[in-house]
């Protein structure tokens, strides 16, 4: 539940940064470089939570 | 030239044609017999079908056509938009893939609806859901078929638009019933790969064409965006202020849990192996369609009126445009591509929403077989979308935007459902929540139109909003009211 808990939170942290940031802290041109980058993160994240998270590699 | 150009889409459209046919043939090797097989391939995909399908039936022609003209006319936004999709997608397929694959492999799951009436005990809840699903995703798949139609029209003429519904009919009916999902995931796995090729190309043609012809730079093409104002969201300026930010994305977060046709995808993979390349290769081609179909339509806007030489009519004339001017082969593999990008998303509609209407609506099972209830449904619901589209009504892409608007209410009994221990206990939360959020939908939808739907605010909100809030008010009332 641990590892579940930090990947949701980590990755509702980046959606919700991703509807704040380009509108009220970035401005042209970085608005396209952080969306791209946050969503590379959120790949990233997601791809290390496939292969760590309890719930992935616990045999059912 | 104009003989030439139709001889090649012609060409290249056969080959698509046989290539898939070939595909949905050899998916008969499998031996579609039951219900199981015939829905979900008996929980037997590989991680190379379970990721294509996955990836091709959440991606239309929507993207190619209406994203690349919506990046065209609105700038970055757009890429946030889909983005933001992406991320939340990932977001729920990472935490909650495993949990539904778990569940759906202990309870024996076919469909979504089945999944929701056993998760509260109630079997008349799943055929209500069936139901809602046909309602909802007919103007969807209508669209997708209104989409083939003009793909051939600007084609071939305005004369070929009933053919080319009847291409899109032939070919769902053949490549769904051959071996139901079988064929179905086969076929789009070739589409899948069709669809990346053709974005490759064309991003490769426009940049080429932008850099060698035009001669323009990295730094003029951004400095040509930039003075339109098209790289820039401050709050304010351009099209994607934040409610309308937030009301175009919110539909679409909730989308992996509330659109069947993916849902149901997660029951598919053979083990949890499976299940996890699916989740990555949907991650590595939604990332990279998405930033090339974007590129796209930002690069061809920066090219101006050099590059495209026309008056544009609307945000899905963009796509059309530039297969004109694009070198021929490349604008016949795109041309394909969008029917591709059609075919893949209303094939798994089609299926997934028969499947739910023959195992979950009441009916004597054992006087009339299952399957070929499903069979009937598919075929009637193909004609319908057909005719529909045949209609040729222009509300019908507006109507087909609020698809995923009236699947939202299903995301709080979703949700409570799979992550409750015992969730029949909130049997009948799950009605209040389907009941106030179809409402909320039914009555704004009513009040601002169709096209207000996602531009004009009630009480300061937009529809979506109120819809989302309307569904999850009596989860959030109930415990209050117990005191």
């Amino acid at each position: 539940m641990g590892k579940l808990a930090v990947y949701t939170a980590v990755m509702t942290l980046i959606l919700l940064l991703h509807y704040i940031v380009p509108y009220y802290i970035t401005h042209a041109p970085l608005d396209a470089w952080y969306w791209i980058i946050d969503s590379t993160i959120a790949f990233l994240v997601t791809l290390y939570y496939l292969y760590r998270g309890d719930q992935w590699w616990r045999k059912d | 030239m104009v003989e030439e150009r139709l001889a090649a889409e012609l060409t290249v459209l056969l080959l698509y044609i046989v290539l898939g046919t070939i595909g949905a043939i050899v998916a008969r090797k499998y031996g579609v017999k039951t219900t199981r097989e015939y829905y979900i391939g008996g929980g037997k995909l590989g991680t190379f079908l379970s990721a294509l399908t996955y990836a091709a039936t959440t991606y239309s022609s929507f993207m190619i056509v209406g994203l690349v003209g919506i990046a065209y006319f609105t700038g970055i936004g757009s890429l946030g938009f889909e983005l933001s999709y992406y991320i939340a997608t990932l977001l729920l397929l990472g935490a909650l893939a495993p949990v539904i694959y778990r569940k759906a492999r202990e309870k024996g799951w076919v469909t979504p609806s089945e999944m929701l009436g056993d998760l509260y005990g109630s079997p008349r809840l799943a055929a209500v859901i069936s139901v809602l699903y046909f309602l909802a995703l007919l103007p969807y798949a209508s669209a997708q078929f209104k989409g083939i139609g003009e793909t051939i029209a600007t084609a071939g003429g305005q004369g070929y638009y009933a053919w080319g519904i009847l291409l899109a009919l032939i070919l769902v009916l053949a490549w769904t019933i051959l071996a139901g999902i079988w064929s179905v995931a086969v076929t789009d796995a070739i589409q899948g790969l069709w669809m990346i090729a053709a974005a490759v190309l064309l991003l490769g043609w426009i940049a080429w064409h932008l850099t060698s012809e035009m001669h323009m730079t990295t730094s003029t093409i951004m400095s040509q965006l930039e003075k339109e104002g098209l790289l820039d969201v401050s709050p304010g300026k351009g099209f994607w202020k934040i409610p309308v930010f937030i009301s175009f994305t919110l539909p679409w977060l909730f989308f992996a849990l509330t659109n069947p046709q993916v849902v149901q995808r997660l029951y598919m993979p053979r083990d949890k192996r499976s299940l996890r390349g699916m989740v990555i290769w949907f991650g590595v081609f939604g990332l990279i369609y998405t930033l090339m179909v974007v590129a796209i339509g930002m690069l061809a806007r920066a090219g101006g009126h050099t590059l495209l030489p026309y008056k544009l009519h609307g945000k899905d004339s963009v796509t059309p445009a530039l297969l004109n001017v694009a070198p021929l082969w490349i604008s016949v593999i795109v041309f394909v591509s969008i029917i591709a990008a059609s075919i893949s998303t209303v094939d798994s509609i089609i299926l997934t929403v028969s499947s739910s209407i023959g195992h979950d609506l009441p009916y004597d099972k054992r006087r009339i077989s299952e399957l070929s209830v499903t069979k009937t449904t598919i075929v009637l619901m193909a004609l319908v979308v057909a005719g529909i589209a045949y209609m040729r009504v222009s509300y019908i892409v507006q109507l087909s935007v609020l698809s995923s608007l009236f699947l939202l209410p299903l995301l709080p009994p979703t949700l409570a459902g799979i992550l409750s221990e015992n969730p029949v206990r909130y049997n009948k939360l799950s009605w209040a929540s389907i009941i106030l959020g179809l409402t909320a939908a039914a009555v704004l939808t009513y009040y601002v139109g169709v096209s207000g739907v996602f531009k004009t605010p009630v009480l300061g909100l937009t529809t979506p909003v109120w819809v989302f809030i309307a569904s999850w008010i009596p989860w959030i009332a109930a415990p209050w009211s117990r005191g």
